[in-house]
This record gives C-alpha cells, sequence and structure tokens, in this order.
C-alpha cells in the first residue's frame, strides 16, 4: 500500500510540475527571448529486480528550455547590423530634413537668385533698387549658409551626448551579462539548470549586440565571455567599460584605461560615430568648400572692379593678420596664394592719365608690411600696415583701382605720342605690339599706316595714319581700347614700335580677395560667411563696372558669368552642378540608409521567426498540455482514491 | 521541414505587413496633399538633383528674356532714331546737290545755309536722344550727355564727343551677348576725322554761306565734292541702322529659342516633380486596401485559440 501510495504521489507531483511548467509558459507568451520550457520525466524503477517487482511510479528528472544555440548566434550576427541601419536611416533623414526642397527656399535657388542679382544688375548698373537687390541677395545667401552649416553642426554637437548614452548602456548591459555569468555559474554548480537566467542573458546579449557587435562563446559552467571588435568586454563576472569623449571636435571611444580610440564597427554605436566623425563632417566639408568658392570666385571679380562713384581714393583691408612680417601664406587668409601679379592703376583726376605698376607677389616668403612697401613705391599712392590691416590711399588729385585699364601713354612711335584709352576686354592677357610700317608724317603723308600685333604675331588691325587721319583721332581696337597718336613723324627702318601689355585680370591670384580689397563677402566658409558690413550699408559700392561710367555693366556681367563656369575649387563643376551633386549624395545616402533599415529589418525578422519555430510558445500547445496534465492529475488523484479505499477495506476486514 | 508558427511570429508577419502598408499609405498622402512626387531629397534623390539643374536653366532663361526685351525696345529706339537722322542728310544732301547747280544764287544759299543751322541742331538732339533717362549714343558712359557743341561768333562751330567707345552688353540667351546700342562715334563718325557727320554739315553750311569767299566756279565745285562727303556719312548712319536691324531680328530668333527651351525645361520640371495625381490616387486607395486587410488578418489571428472552442 505504501508504494502504491507513493506511486499515486509521484504523478500527482509529475503532473503538478508539469502543469507549472505549462503556466510558466504561458505566462511568458509575450517575454523577449524566452525559450519555452518542457519537463523531462523517468519511470522510477522498482527497488528489486524481481519478476513481480513494478515501478515506483514517475519522477522529474530535470526542466529543459527548448532552444538553438546556432539560431541564438544568427540573432546575435544580425542585431549590430538592424542596431546600426535603424539608428543611421534615422540620423539621416533627420539630416536630409534640413535640405530643401521647395524651388524657392532650397540653398540652390537662393544661390541662382544671387547669380539672377548680378544680370539684373547689369541691366541697370547705376540703379540703386538693382544694387539694393544684389546686397539683399547677397544677405540671403549668406544666412542660408550660415542656418545650414549651424544646424549641421549643432546636429554634430548633439551626437557626443548621444554616443555617451549609447556608451553608457552598453557598459550597464555588460554588468548584468556579468551578473546573470554569476547566478547561472552558481546555479549549475548547485545542480540547476538556470534556464530562465540564460534567456535573461541572451536578452541582454541581444540589447548589446544592437549597440556594438560582440562575439560570444561560452564555458563549460555557461557562462559568456563577449568580445567586442578585439577587446574582452565580458569576462565571466569582469567587465571592461567603454568611455566617450570629444577630440578636436570627433566624437572618439576608449576601452578601460586605454587612449587608444576604439573603433566598434558596427551597431548603433558605430552609426552614430561613423555619422558623427563622417558624413557630417563630410556634408559640412561640401558646404563650406561651396561657400567659401562662391565668396572667393565672386570676391575675386568684384575686387578688380569699381563701384558707383569710382576709383578710390583710399581703401583698407577687412582680413586682418596677426603677423604683419610673417609670409602671407603663414596669416590664415581664407585661401592659400600662389606668386603672381597685382596690378594698380593709378588716375591722375585732373587729366584723366592713366598709369600702371606691376607687382610681383610670391605669398611664401613675402609678408603684408612688404607688399604695402610695395605699393607705398607707386608714383601717387601710399600704403601702410595698421593694426594688421593693409591701407592704401591716392595722393591729392589721384584715384587708384585694380580694373583692368590700359596705360594712357605707353610710349612714343618714332616721335608720335600714342595714347591708350578703354578698359582691357580680352579672355587672357596679350601684348599689342605697334609698327610703323612706313616712314612719314602722322596726318600728312599719303598711305602711312601702322599694324597692330598680338602676342603670337598675328595682325590686330592696320592703322590708316596717313593723308586725311586727324592726330589725337582715336581709332578702335579690338579688346576694348582705342589708340591715337599724336603729330609726329614715324619710321620703318628703325624700326620704330611701341609694346604695351593688356592684362585681362589685374589680380588672377586673389591677392585683394584674400585680403578683403574690395570685397563683397567677407568670410571663409559656410558659418562665417556675410556681406561686408560697408557694403551692406551703401550699396554704391557694388562693383557693376570697371570704369565710373554709369552704364558700365562689365563687372556685373563677370560676376553672372561665374554661375556657368567650371571652376577647380569644385572639382570642375559649375555651382549648379555642385550643388546638385552634393544635394543628390545627400539624397541616395538618405535613401539607401532606408533601404538598409529595411532590409535588415527583414533579415532579422526572419531570424526572429526561426528561433519563434523552434523556442517561442504556442498558446495552442499549452492549451493542449494544460488538458493533459490536469487529466493526468485527475487521473493520479482517482489512483490515489482508489489506493485509499484499499486501505479502508483492508482496515474494515482487520 | 515543418515549420512551427507561433502567435508571436504570426503576429509579427501581420504587424510587418500593416508597417509597410502604412508607409506607402502616407506616401501617396503626401503626394496627393503637396501634388509634388518629391517632397524629401530620399524620395528621387537623383530627380531632385537634375530638377534644381532644370530649375537653374529656367530661371537663367526668365532672366535673359527680361534682358532681350529691354535690348529689343533701346535697339528699336535707337533704331528710330537714326531714321531720323538719315532724314537730315537726305535733306542735306538735297541742299548739297541744288547748291551745287550754278543756276542757285547766293541769296538762295544763304537760306539754305540757315536750313542747314537747323539740320545741324536738329542732327545734336538725336545724337543726344535719351531712352528711360540714358542717353542713348553714350556708350557705357550713358549717364553723361554724349555730344557738345563749341559756338564761334553764334553759330555752331564743332560738336565734340564726350562718351565711351564701347558699349554694354546684356545676357539674352545661352552664351549669346549682344550689345544694346551704338557709340556715337560708330553712327556719326569719329571727331575730327573725315567720317566725322556733325563736321559734314558744318562745312556744308559755312560752304553755303561763302565764308572763305570763294568764286562761284570754285564754290559749285567744292560743292559738288561735297555731295560724296555727305553721301558717306549718311552711309555710315545706314550701316549703324542695318546693324541695329540685323541685331533686331538675331533677337527675335533668340527670343523664339528661349521659349521653346523655357516650355521644354517647363515639361522637364513637371515630369521629375509633379506627382501623377491619377497614379497617387490609385496608389492611395490600393495601400488603404492593403492596410485595411493587414489589420483584418492580425485581428483574426489574435481571435482564433483552441481556448474559442473548448468548453
Amino acid at each position: 500500500m505504501d508504494t502504491s501510495l507513493s506511486i499515486g504521489l509521484s504523478a500527482l507531483l509529475a503532473a503538478q510540475k508539469a502543469l507549472d511548467t505549462t503556466g510558466h509558459n504561458l505566462a511568458n507568451v509575450h517575454t523577449p527571448n524566452f525559450s519555452r520550457q518542457r519537463t523531462i520525466t523517468a519511470s522510477i524503477p522498482p527497488s528489486r529486480v524481481t519478476a513481480l517487482e513494478t515501478g515506483r511510479g514517475v519522477a522529474t528528472v530535470r526542466v529543459d528550455a527548448v532552444r538553438d544555440q546556432f539560431i541564438d548566434r544568427i540573432l546575435l550576427a544580425r542585431d549590430p547590423a538592424s542596431g546600426a541601419a535603424t539608428r543611421r536611416s534615422e540620423l539621416l533623414s533627420e539630416i536630409e530634413s534640413l535640405f530643401s526642397v521647395d524651388p524657392e527656399t532650397s540653398l540652390g535657388a537662393i544661390i541662382d537668385e544671387l547669380f539672377n542679382s548680378f544680370r539684373e544688375l547689369a541691366r541697370n548698373p547705376s540703379g540703386s533698387a538693382e544694387r539694393g537687390g544684389v546686397v539683399h541677395q547677397a544677405q540671403t545667401v549668406a544666412i542660408a549658409f550660415n542656418d545650414l552649416a549651424e544646424h549641421l553642426d549643432r546636429l554634430r554637437r548633439e551626437l557626443l551626448p548621444a554616443t555617451q548614452e549609447v556608451v553608457a548602456k552598453i557598459n550597464a548591459l555588460a554588468e548584468q551579462v556579468a551578473s546573470l555569468n554569476l547566478q547561472i555559474r552558481d546555479c549549475r554548480v548547485n545542480g540547476g539548470e538556470a534556464n530562465d537566467l540564460v534567456d535573461q542573458r541572451l536578452t541582454a546579449l541581444r540589447d548589446l549586440a544592437q549597440l556594438i557587435p560582440i562575439d560570444v562563446t561560452y564555458d563549460y559552467l555557461d557562462r559568456a565571455d563577449v568580445r567586442a571588435a578585439g577587446f574582452l568586454l565580458v569576462a565571466n563576472d569582469d567587465t571592461t567599460e567603454l568611455a566617450a569623449n570629444a577630440d578636436d571636435g570627433l566624437c572618439q571611444i576608449t576601452v578601460g584605461d586605454s587612449s587608444v580610440p576604439y573603433a566598434p564597427g558596427g551597431g548603433q554605436l558605430g552609426a552614430i560615430l561613423d555619422v558623427a566623425n563622417a558624413v557630417l563632417p563630410d556634408y559640412l566639408d561640401c558646404l563650406d568648400t561651396l561657400a567659401a568658392t562662391i565668396a572667393r570666385e565672386v570676391n575675386q571679380r568684384h575686387a578688380t572692379g569699381v563701384g558707383h562713384s569710382g576709383s578710390f581714393a583710399s581703401i583698407v583691408s577687412t582680413n586682418p593678420v596677426a603677423d604683419a612680417l610673417a609670409p602671407l601664406n603663414q596669416c590664415r587668409l581664407p585661401f592659400q596664394l600662389q606668386s603672381g601679379h597685382l596690378q594698380v592703376s593709378v588716375i591722375d583726376q585732373t587729366t584723366g592719365e592713366v598709369t600702371q605698376s606691376k607687382l610681383a607677389i610670391h605669398p611664401n616668403t613675402d609678408s603684408l608690411t612688404d607688399l604695402a612697401a610695395a605699393l607705398d613705391g607707386v608714383d601717387h599712392l601710399s600704403a601702410q600696415v595698421a593694426d594688421g590691416y593693409l591701407q592704401i590711399a591716392g595722393a591729392s588729385g589721384y584715384a587708384f583701382d585694380f580694373a583692368n585699364k590700359v596705360v594712357t601713354h605707353p610710349g612714343s612711335l618714332g616721335t608720335a605720342a600714342v595714347t591708350l584709352e578703354g578698359n582691357v576686354q580680352l579672355d587672357a592677357t596679350d601684348t599689342y605690339t605697334f609698327t610703323a610700317d612706313a616712314t612719314g608724317t602722322i596726318g600728312t603723308t599719303a598711305g602711312l599706316t601702322v599694324t597692330v600685333t598680338d602676342s603670337t604675331g598675328a595682325t590686330v588691325a592696320v592703322l590708316d595714319v596717313g593723308e586725311g587721319y586727324q592726330p589725337g583721332q582715336a581709332l578702335s581696337l579690338r579688346g576694348g581700347i582705342s589708340v591715337s597718336f599724336g603729330a609726329g613723324d614715324i619710321d620703318a627702318t628703325a624700326p620704330d614700335t611701341v609694346a604695351v601689355e593688356l592684362v585681362a585680370d589685374p589680380d588672377a591670384q586673389g591677392f585683394l580677395a584674400a585680403l578683403g580689397i574690395n570685397t563683397l563677402f567677407g568670410g571663409s566658409d559656410a558659418a562665417s560667411l556675410r556681406v561686408r558690413p560697408e557694403v551692406a550699408a551703401d550699396p554704391e559700392r557694388v562693383a557693376a563696372g570697371r570704369s565710373d561710367d554709369g552704364g558700365d555693366n562689365a563687372n556685373a556681367l563677370r560676376l553672372a558669368d561665374i554661375q556657368d563656369e567650371a571652376l577647380a575649387a569644385l572639382g570642375s563643376e559649375t555651382v549648379d552642378g555642385y550643388y546638385a551633386a552634393f544635394i543628390g549624395r545627400v539624397g541616395l545616402d538618405a535613401q539607401m540608409a532606408q533601404t538598409g533599415e529595411r532590409t535588415a529589418t527583414l533579415l532579422l525578422d526572419a531570424a526572429q521567426n526561426q528561433r519563434d519555430a523552434i523556442s517561442a510558445v504556442n498558446q495552442d500547445e499549452e492549451a493542449v498540455n494544460l488538458l493533459r496534465y490536469q487529466q493526468l492529475y485527475a487521473f493520479a488523484a482517482r489512483y490515489v482514491r482508489s489506493v485509499e479505499e484499499l486501505t479502508d477495506e483492508l482496515m474494515q476486514i482487520l | 521541414m515543418t515549420l512551427r508558427v507561433t502567435q508571436q511570429s504570426a503576429m509579427r508577419a501581420a504587424l510587418s505587413s500593416a508597417r509597410r502598408a502604412s508607409e506607402n499609405l502616407a506616401v501617396a498622402q503626401e503626394q496627393l496633399a503637396t501634388s509634388r512626387r518629391i517632397n524629401r531629397l530620399s524620395d528621387a534623390p537623383l530627380d531632385a538633383a537634375r530638377a534644381h539643374r532644370v530649375r537653374a536653366q529656367t530661371s537663367k532663361f526668365e532672366q535673359h528674356k527680361r534682358n532681350l526685351e529691354q535690348a529689343q525696345h533701346e535697339i528699336e529706339y535707337a533704331a528710330s532714331t537714326l531714321q531720323d537722322a538719315s532724314d537730315i542728310f537726305v535733306e542735306a544732301r538735297e541742299i548739297c546737290i541744288r547748291a551745287a547747280d550754278s543756276a542757285t544764287d547766293p541769296t538762295a544759299r544763304q537760306a539754305m545755309a540757315f536750313t542747314v543751322d537747323g539740320l545741324i541742331d536738329t542732327l545734336l538732339r538725336r545724337a543726344n536722344a535719351q531712352y528711360n533717362g540714358r542717353y542713348v549714343f553714350a556708350g557705357t558712359a550713358n549717364d553723361t550727355q554724349p555730344y557738345a557743341e563749341q559756338y564761334d561768333d553764334g553759330r555752331i562751330a564743332s560738336v565734340g564727343y564726350e562718351g565711351s567707345r564701347t558699349c554694354a552688353a546684356l545676357d539674352v540667351g545661352p552664351r549669346a551677348r549682344v550689345e544694346t546700342g551704338e557709340a556715337g562715334p560708330s553712327v556719326f563718325g569719329e571727331p575730327g576725322s573725315e567720317a566725322d557727320a556733325f563736321a559734314a554739315l558744318i562745312e556744308l553750311r559755312d560752304l553755303l554761306r561763302n565764308d572763305a569767299e570763294l568764286s562761284e566756279g570754285e564754290l559749285a565745285q567744292a560743292l559738288t565734292d561735297h555731295i560724296e562727303r555727305v553721301t558717306e556719312v549718311h552711309d555710315q548712319a545706314i550701316d549703324a541702322a542695318s546693324r541695329l536691324g540685323w541685331r533686331s531680328t538675331q533677337l527675335e530668333y533668340t527670343r523664339t529659342t528661349i521659349d521653346d527651351a523655357t516650355l521644354r525645361n517647363a515639361e522637364l520640371t513637371s515630369t521629375l516633380e509633379d506627382a501623377d495625381i491619377t497614379a497617387a490616387a490609385g496608389a492611395l486607395y490600393r495601400q488603404e486596401a492593403a492596410l485595411q486587410a493587414a489589420l483584418i488578418v492580425a485581428a483574426r489571428l489574435m481571435k482564433n485559440t483552441l481556448l474559442e472552442y473548448l468548453e
């Protein structure tokens, strides 16, 4: 009887345990990473092995969790890609939202309007409304660049706290894994299974894998060692901490006591670092390149034009240098300079005569003081450096500019003075040589001519200066200039020649733009770009022309032409082409991130489905198990009741 | 291999479908609300980049057209003024021919001299004509009166030119820059030269007045010789008018080209940026149905368990 009761009791206990396990499964049906459990039973053998001895019931040997470590590894391998893709997509979508696609308010549209304002100015170069329009549009461009740079930079700065937050989570999860390792070890040592602890550790590992790629190995006591791209994050119950700091504007991760930067290579942390240290700086660099190039090209052309009041009585640079004795290329000017020439024209305001000086400048050796000395050496001009600024002034009765005027008196042909007038309108610098073709007297000798040739020897013009020509009468030449010959004799046998250099660009290297002399923009990147306050306050300073003629729009046309030029600083792209390529890249990066997120999610879902197929709780299965074990319990109880009744009957007999 | 499907994986699949349908529905709604296919760069990055280039080009074309209209008005005004100048030279030539006739008496020549004085004055006013407050024949110095007369004994003795010899230009099309006028010397001749129109008329007047007291024969010969000079300055003005006329014709062709290019750009911009409303409406309907289907499936999945059938 005693054995019979034990058999019944063992059945009741086994059924109870199975019901408890089923209940535990049902309670955790929605617990992430829970592995369903099942009881493993075995029959209890008889105490003596004889012919008529029966077993002694059933015992629950252990409770197993149904899991596949291979599938778990696949999930841990796919989690970093999912975490990285999601975070990257989120960040790039936020960056993308800063670039408007509106046809009127996008940065590209605003830049185009700047060039249109130059074209409007070309229609009426003396109009104050048109000049005001240029200033207004230049300010709008500067503000648009400033805003976009500020937003991108703010986003970059905000990624450091985000990085620190992720690093704190990684450290906390590593601690959690280490703690669970300890508990699992204790459980195993005491003969337990630790199924729930293992599931909790898997959850912590998967959360960790979303943040940083990891590689997990297990020892004989089922403790997990976690490696993260080259270092041991968790070793049994020990952890190594990560730290995040800013270094020279970049987010940097360090491991433990090491100061060597750590590259996580994936996960949310990798995505944030990539955006903070690569993507955003790259976008900012592109923006800065565009802003700096527009500023430099506009300034270079603006500097070699003149405003409404014409040439200057005095002018001061607006980009100071810290050390006036240091070579110019060491003075942190907006851009590096190449050796070249600067041509300055000095105009006698009484006679209108123009004299020119061409200064050679070597920015790797010449300082601002050297440049001031060279300018000071020009007749009727004075120059000095004060507080790092270059000050240039014309003598009383003289004005100066850096426009492409032509020297008035380049020399004499024989005894006939040669006089030039106008502004050079050539694509490239050239030298015109005036040569007497015959011997005779200007204006008297029949058929007397002077041939003008260019630097290649090609004939530019053959000028009739013989009978019928009035000495002093202007004759037009190609290239925007006119020439007249004074009374006198010329001799072809000498031969009488006069050569004059016609400089197409008086400042091809951009010395004026670098020093901020007669420029429209100040600043050297997207964040610092601005319209010079003097020009903003007085739009008459906008250099629409290259002379003080009211209808001279040559410089306005040059400024507008920038839009269509392939610029070396933009990789031989035009301004529009560069901007289009830039926004195309921003859009493609965001689109690819979104596609990557969808793909990573699909892959992760597929792996998760595989795990669920093996380890997740099926409510219908558990419902059947409930019925089964409930019935087993009922039958076991009936058996115990039967044994009790038998015992009662036996007692009655005795 | 039999796949064990749990409620979790089934629910995950249903929610994933519902999420995808919601995303696509949102895209269709946005396209309908904004009538634009590209509402952010990632919607169509390459098309967004291309659309920017096309818009920049269109904006330039619009500016070119404004410039073209201004240039055309200025050229037409200059041509019209030159027509008046041409009439002056025609009249001067006729006077020169009549005066050269030996039958013309000195009194008549004096009257003709007075008429030529008037012609000089009229020509001066034509040479200093203004359009929109700017001198037409002053070159780039169009805020300064280009021609100034010097008097001697109450009569105009010479006319000097104080304008510029270069003209302003405007962009009227892609790589099409056109000068919008003619500087005075190219129309009325370089002052002091044989081509100087004012000098020719002044000399004619002086011949008619016979200030040099030439004999009848000498005077008739001088007047005969002067006919050619007046003809040459007339031809000079006609040449200038022809150049202006040719430029005006060119501008008409350019206008047509710009109009065509602007229209093509507008079509291209529409193709790149505008939403196909019909397609978007169809997509909206389809995605709505897809979302509803996904939600119905999710609801059914939650209901179908063994417990529903156990008493």
